[in-house]
């Protein structure tokens, strides 16, 4: 590929500030280009405590096991001090942070929640019994508890069942649920499981980034006031009046940013009173504002110097335009590799590994494969299957998520479909005779996370979420939305079996370099 | 929202013998399994009936004027009139082709590709990224669409009609035994008819919902579910409400008669009419 169009319209003061290269590193690296007005200290820290008052720079790096991502304010350095994001508001000491943590995307990996694990000896306000274990019954602080968290990094999300509308009226499922395997005990307890006086259901999926927002949550409204996937009307956005697609958490149950932070607040924080206005446009504000992306790589080396492949580092996410579909040869999903094609490197082997990088993306653009079986894309006039490549779902411009919206069962939830999770929960849904049923699966079937029918009630959304994007991947292990890919490997494998794309090993390791440069 | 039923029938989707009618021999209307062909350029899909293959559509993608592809572990209802055009991937080529995917019941029988055999088909979409790529010209060719299905066009005859003060009728057509409203021409219809009666200030905004049921090929007649013309009513006035169409505007009634045309474009009678009075 030769052909990009870059589209610097957006400006920013961190514009001309190009991150230096660094070594391996064992502490961020600030890059601030201002400092800010407060007395308070640069953050140096990888770990961002709840309600310590640093200062997050302007430009930082932070390290992972592949180099470096890059984490840009683009407002400037954040005092974080009397920040809601940062600020721990609930009963348990968390805040936003403790789970969208800056040197891990934005989300958390698995790696930092065993760094904390083993900091706190199991104390740290991410271990709160309440979504930090496996069930809130179980004793905290001893590693059994807090296993899904331990060995996965999920969070226990609990959903009331039936599922409640918007008004809080319950609405009438398509489909009945039963427990058939609960490692956790927590779907059988008598006081939280789903035959308490509290029906719910307990699910366990994984911190999203917060990060890189305007590319996510931006609609393309190729469908006017439609989903046009589901042809139901788009919810309104209660501030501006303008339709919003479902583009933010797994489950879209909420449709706004704004709505997802106060829900965050009341049931990963135990924030008890209602979040005021001021404290969630402060919340959206800071995370609408941050861009990640990998910057530096131990084998490339600098992905942000001169000459490197335009769509990499964070300031191209600070520039870029965030409303363009990307599966087309106009402003291709993550640009051009081709820098990397024609003059790939100093050192025989960074050479061999950016020629590897750009191999990858060719893969990943070019290389058609059957996509089959995924409910809300083979299901709606695509046909089943469908014969293009990745860059159909992932399509938007440098980011690589999809907000048509993003919501499809790719099969990761699925028994069957899916990577083998013996520790989760598994439940067997029955759909109704006179219902839908779930387009491939048909009307009886097991599922680890019933996924979008936990908040639509309906059996064709059985395993339905929403897709992420592709961004800082190598800072934020493991993946899919149960964990169940423990590296980018593990998630190139899944699609060649998924979509047997049969993938020879170096087109698989291609494929797995070039997203981990991203 | 007045909301008045005319004919009520339960049960659900059926096939019955047809009582000395059958679809007429130049029409081909049945139920198989679908078979995509990995062709060159784009794949096509196929299916057989009686031991003749008939071509059904190219991989196409969503937009106004396509054919929305079948899907494999369900059946399809063809509904065509055969032509003497060239057979394209061995297939009788059908006109004006309806299919609409089986979606109540899951066919895992229907799972066949075939390798392309050496036939080539071309499409509005190539299987790479849209456009032309650097080494030469995408194998996309145009779609021949209808240009007064296009929003322009309606979008144009909404303004005349509104300075006439003249009502306006939209049409709202379903696949079989679906209440699925799909992008971007069907869901473009109701968001149109919602705009005309907004712009309109409509007095009156008249849904009507109707089921269909098929003549098949075999003589037998195949009927949608019983309560589809009234779910595909409520919801298309569902639809207008949050879209702005004031409640007390609407005049909501369905058919439940199960209605067909002896076997010839069948599909017209499963639809919703939407009709807006200034």
């Amino acid at each position: 590929m030769s052909s990009h169009r870059s589209n610097p319209t957006r400006k920013s003061v961190y514009a001309a500030v190009a991150i230096a290269s660094v070594g391996a590193i064992a502490v961020a690296v600030s890059h601030a280009a201002s400092k800010p007005k407060s007395d308070s200290q640069p953050l140096i820290e990888k770990w961002v405590g709840p309600g310590k008052g640093a200062v997050l720079p302007a430009m930082a790096s932070y390290p992972n096991a592949a180099g470096t991502l890059g984490v840009v304010n683009e407002k400037g350095a954040i005092d974080t001090k009397g920040h809601p994001f940062f600020e721990p508001l609930g009963e348990n000491g968390r805040a936003c942070v403790t789970c969208h943590q800056p040197s891990d995307a934005m989300s958390l990996s698995l790696d930092t929640i065993r760094e904390r694990w083993e900091a706190t000896k199991g104390k740290d306000p991410l271990f709160d019994t309440f979504d930090g274990a496996n069930c809130p019954d179980k004793p905290r602080g001893k590693r059994e508890s807090h296993s899904l968290l331990l060995d996965h990094g999920l969070i226990r999300i609990g959903m009331p069942w039936p599922p409640k509308d918007a008004n809080g009226n319950p609405i009438e499922p398509e489909f009945t649920l039963e427990v058939v395997r609960d490692p956790t005990g927590c779907n059988t307890s008598p006081k939280y499981g789903l035959n308490s006086s509290n029906p719910t259901v307990s699910v366990y999926r994984r911190p999203r980034m917060a990060a890189n927002l305007r590319y996510v949550t931006t609609s393309f409204s190729l469908s006017g006031r439609f989903n046009g996937k589901t042809g139901e009307p788009l919810a309104v956005h209660p501030k501006n009046g303008q339709r919003v697609g479902l583009p933010i958490m797994a489950d879209a149950r909420n449709p706004t940013l704004e709505a997802q932070a106060a829900d965050a607040a009341r049931n990963h924080m135990r924030v008890h009173a209602k979040l005021t206005d001021e404290q969630i446009d402060k919340m959206v504000e800071f995370e609408s504002q941050v861009y990640v992306a990998q910057d530096w790589h131990k084998i490339a080396g600098s992905l942000i110097e001169k000459g490197a492949p335009p769509a990499l580092g964070p300031m191209a996410l600070v520039r870029g335009e965030s409303i363009l579909p990307g599966n087309n040869w106009q402003n291709p999903v993550f640009m051009s590799f081709d820098a990397w094609k024609e003059a790939p490197g100093e050192t025989e082997e960074q050479r061999k590994f950016r020629e590897s990088v750009a191999r990858g993306y060719d893969i990943f653009f070019l290389r058609p494969m059957w996509i089959r079986d995924v409910a809300w894309f083979s299901s709606i006039g695509m046909g089943n299957p469908y014969k293009r490549t990745c860059a159909i779902c992932h399509s938007v411009h440098l980011t690589g998520n999809n907000i048509s919206p993003g919501l499809m069962d790719l099969g990761v939830n699925n028994v069957d479909l899916g990577i083998d999770m013996p520790d989760l929960p598994v439940f067997k849904v029955t759909c109704r005779k006179d219902a839908l049923p779930h387009p491939y699966l048909g009307h009886e079937f097991l599922t680890y996370d019933p996924g979008r029918a936990l908040v639509t009630g309906k059996c064709i959304d059985v395993g339905s979420l929403v897709m992420q994007q592709m961004r800082g991947m190598s800072a934020r292990a493991p993946f899919f939305s149960n964990g169940s890919a423990k590296t980018i490997r593990e998630v190139v494998d899944y699609y060649d079996t998924r979509f047997e794309m049969q993938m020879t090993e170096q087109e698989k390791e291609d494929l797995t370099n070039f997203m981990s440069v991203l | 929202m007045r909301v008045a039923t005319f004919v009520l029938c339960m049960g659900v989707a059926g096939v019955s013998a047809a009582d000395a009618l059958k679809a007429p021999p130049t029409q081909r209307n049945f139920v198989a399994c679908p078979i995509v062909i990995d062709a060159q350029d784009v794949p096509c899909w196929v299916a057989e009936y009686e031991g003749e293959r008939y071509f059904l559509t190219v991989q196409t993608g969503r937009s106004y004027g396509v054919t929305f592809a079948p899907q494999l572990k369900h059946k399809v209802l063809v509904e065509g009139t055969v032509t003497d055009e060239p057979r394209i991937c061995g297939g009788i080529v059908l006109k004006d082709v309806k299919l609409s995917v089986m979606e109540y019941e899951v066919s895992p029988e229907c799972n066949t590709i075939l390798p392309g055999d050496g036939y080539k088909t071309v499409g509005p979409r190539p299987i790479i990224p849209d456009g032309d790529p650097p080494w030469g010209k995408s194998t996309a060719v145009p779609l021949q669409v209808d240009p007064s299905i296009l929003p322009r066009a309606v979008q144009a005859k909404m303004k005349e009609k509104a300075a006439a003060k003249e009502p306006m009728e939209f049409v709202v057509p379903y696949f079989f035994d679906s209440n699925y409203l799909p992008f971007p021409a069907e869901q473009a219809t109701v968001d149109q008819a919602a705009e005309f009666a907004t712009m309109t200030n409509a007095r009156r905004v008249e849904v009507v919902g109707y089921r269909g049921s098929v003549v098949l090929s075999n003589g037998e007649i195949m009927t949608e579910r019983a309560g589809l013309a009234e779910a595909r009513a409520r919801k298309v006035a569902d639809i207008l409400m949050d879209f702005g169409v004031p409640e007390s505007a609407l005049q909501v009634s369905w058919n439940e008669q199960p209605a067909h045309s002896g076997g010839v474009r069948d599909f017209e009678q499963r639809r919703v009419t939407i009709t807006v009075i200034p």
